[in-house]
């Protein structure tokens, strides 16, 4: 999906003088990235209209966009960033804790399904009691799994900055979850 | 700090090895609430956008695209940099020197008329866009209209000049296709403009026995729509075309006889113009509609359109309940009639989806031809109005709010959604 660099810049390039292909391209190369980056710090129904938005900035700002060794998604996702803050701002950080239960049509849904936006909703939830920078951390590093080098040039910090955030978010992040009961043993994985 | 930087070190190390990055395996987590708040991140399905949210978006990019690149058209050369400051100090060389402006004035047979046209073919190689195109072969068609008439007021006439008017025309109908709605419009007024002009020179010359009737019989619209009395006047003043300032799109003799609307084409019974019928729609629905392969609801749906999008109608279903439309991106297809209004800034005001300007006023008497109300269109010229505000010094930039290139994508609040 995502190409070497040059053929990435070569697209940039074009993208840049209008070409739609292009930027086709690079949106159906990002989209989904951004959105999960979203919907883990947005309700899902605002997550879609957001990275719509961050996409339309992508287009706007990409005739004076500039290739540097700072990647390029490293940019799609601070303007991921500041849409997000700009929609908490308009929102007047109005967050909802309580959890909704799940209204009648959702019975519809395969089991399996619910369970999964349960343990997403609940992810989301104790994310949200995080500073964006740790959200934009964790997000990162283990839904994205990026190495502490590729987030600390992506955010443009130290490695141990990245290091120490990290630390702190997860501490924050584990009593936020601990403090549910719900969806404890989701991990697909082998644990103790 | 120390400390607490080794507790950090030591987390990541063993985050580390439990969630290697670059990889979905999850290994052993050691027991530690951290890891395992990490894991749950790692582990759970990520959320995802659904095929048709992605093609719903993507249209919805391509489409701010679109509207960008029609607000930077008329500034902005496709072209290397380079070759593109080359092209300036040649402008610029050649309109700083005198030969140029007093070369814009002269006639065939003249001794500056040589420069003048090689001039010409510079312009020709700026223009690289097919917009920019379009409007340079209408610009030169006008020229070679205004010096016909200059020839006319020397008691001359060269049909050689009409035919390459007409030539000029159908080079920018041919580049037409790929131009955006709104500069449609405008061109299709000015290319009908021109021919109206090349006929009336034509009878003009005809009228004063410069040219045999039958020479000019194809620069002539309908045989029945030829007035007898030309209005071209002998004392027309000479053309004054500068090089620099790209000449008006209209010539002397359409402002003196035609109404600026009103193209002659449309004097013949049947509409069928020189250039493609363009109608346009605006999509008036709540939200999103499907644009479809065939006139129903039971054909394969191949775009979907926000509310406010403007397209071009190309026909009408039998029944008439589906309109045939033509995409932004020059697909055809079929809506249904009742999710388009033909009154674009009616529908919807202020949506952000609108191009702005080629829109059809069906009130207009005749169609296939754009109308133009009164103060609708704001830059009714590219070349002549090229500057809008905003845009002329500052060549590539989106709007003002935002500045993504810096660092900070935008801190002001967006537009409003338009979901």
């Amino acid at each position: 999906m995502l190409q070497p660099p040059t053929s990435l810049e070569r697209t940039i390039r074009k993208a840049q003088s209008g070409d739609e292909q292009a930027i086709a391209s690079l949106y159906q190369g990002y989209a989904q990235k951004i959105y999960r980056y979203i919907a883990y710090r947005v309700p899902p129904e605002d997550a879609e209209d957001l990275t719509g938005e961050v996409f339309v900035k992508m287009v706007e700002g990409l005739p004076t966009y500039r290739i540097t060794e700072v990647p390029f998604e490293a940019w799609l996702y601070r303007i991921a960033a500041a849409r997000i803050a700009d929609y908490y701002r308009r929102k007047k950080r109005r967050v909802e804790v309580e959890l909704d239960e799940q209204t009648p049509e959702a019975e519809a849904q395969p089991e399996e399904q619910l369970l999964e936006q349960q343990e997403i909703e609940a992810l989301r939830e104790a994310l949200q009691q995080l500073t964006p920078e740790q959200q934009s951390i964790l997000i990162l590093r283990f839904v994205e799994r990026k190495s502490h080098e590729e987030v600390a040039a992506m955010l443009q910090r130290s490695v141990s900055a990245v290091k120490t955030i990290q630390h702190r978010a997860l501490t924050h992040l584990a009593q936020a979850l601990g403090t549910r009961k719900e969806s404890r043993h989701y991990l697909r994985g082998s644990h103790d | 700090m120390i400390e607490h930087e080794s507790d950090a070190g030591q987390l990541a190390d063993r985050l580390d090895a439990a969630l290697p990055p670059h990889q979905h395996t999850i290994n052993d987590l050691n027991g530690d609430e951290r890891v395992n708040a990490a894991a749950r991140l790692a582990a759970a399905p990520p959320p995802e956008l659904s095929p048709e949210a992605m093609a719903r978006m993507q249209q919805r990019v391509l489409e701010a695209a679109r509207q960008q690149r029609a607000q930077q058209r008329i500034i902005h050369f496709h072209m290397p940099l380079a070759l593109r400051w080359a092209a300036v100090f040649l402008l610029v060389f050649l309109g700083m020197s005198a030969t140029i402006p007093a070369a814009a004035g002269s006639l065939p047979g003249d001794v500056l008329y040589p420069v003048k046209r090689g001039y010409e073919s510079v312009e020709r190689l700026l223009a690289v866009s097919p917009d920019a195109r379009a409007e340079v072969y209408l610009t030169q068609a006008g020229r070679r209209l205004d010096e016909a008439q200059g020839l006319l007021a020397r008691n001359q006439f060269d049909v050689q000049l009409l035919h390459e008017a007409q030539t000029g025309i159908a080079e920018a109908a041919q580049n037409f296709a790929a131009t955006s709605p709104d500069v449609q419009a405008q061109i299709e007024v000015r290319a009908a403009q021109l021919a109206r002009s090349a006929a009336d020179v034509a009878q003009a010359a005809a009228a004063a026995g410069l040219v045999a009737p039958d020479e000019i019989g194809d620069l002539l619209p309908a045989p029945t729509a030829a007035p007898t009395d030309a209005p071209l006047p002998t004392d027309m003043p000479a053309p004054t075309t500068s090089p620099t300032d790209l000449p008006t799109n209209t010539p002397p003799a359409t402002q003196t006889a035609v109404p600026t609307v009103t193209p002659p084409s449309t004097a013949s019974p049947t509409p069928d113009t020189v250039l493609p019928t363009a109608e346009s729609g605006t999509v008036i629905a709540g939200s999103a509609v499907n644009v479809r392969k065939g006139p129903g609801t039971e054909f394969e749906i191949i775009a979907v359109l926000q509310p406010g999008t403007i397209v071009q109608i190309i026909g009408k279903s039998e029944a008439g309940d589906w309109e045939h439309i033509r995409l932004p991106d020059n697909r055809a297809g079929w809506i249904s009639a009742a999710l388009i209004g033909n009154d674009a800034a009616a529908a919807q005001p202020g949506n952000p989806n609108q191009v702005g300007g080629g829109r059809n006023n069906q009130n207009c008497d005749h169609p296939g031809n754009y109308c133009n109300a009164p103060g609708q269109e704001k830059n009714n010229i590219p070349g002549n109005n090229g500057s809008q505000p905003g845009q002329g010094g500052n060549p590539g930039n989106g709007p003002p709010e935002n500045h993504p290139g810096g660092g900070n994508p935008s801190d002001k609040p967006p537009k409003d959604k338009d979901k």
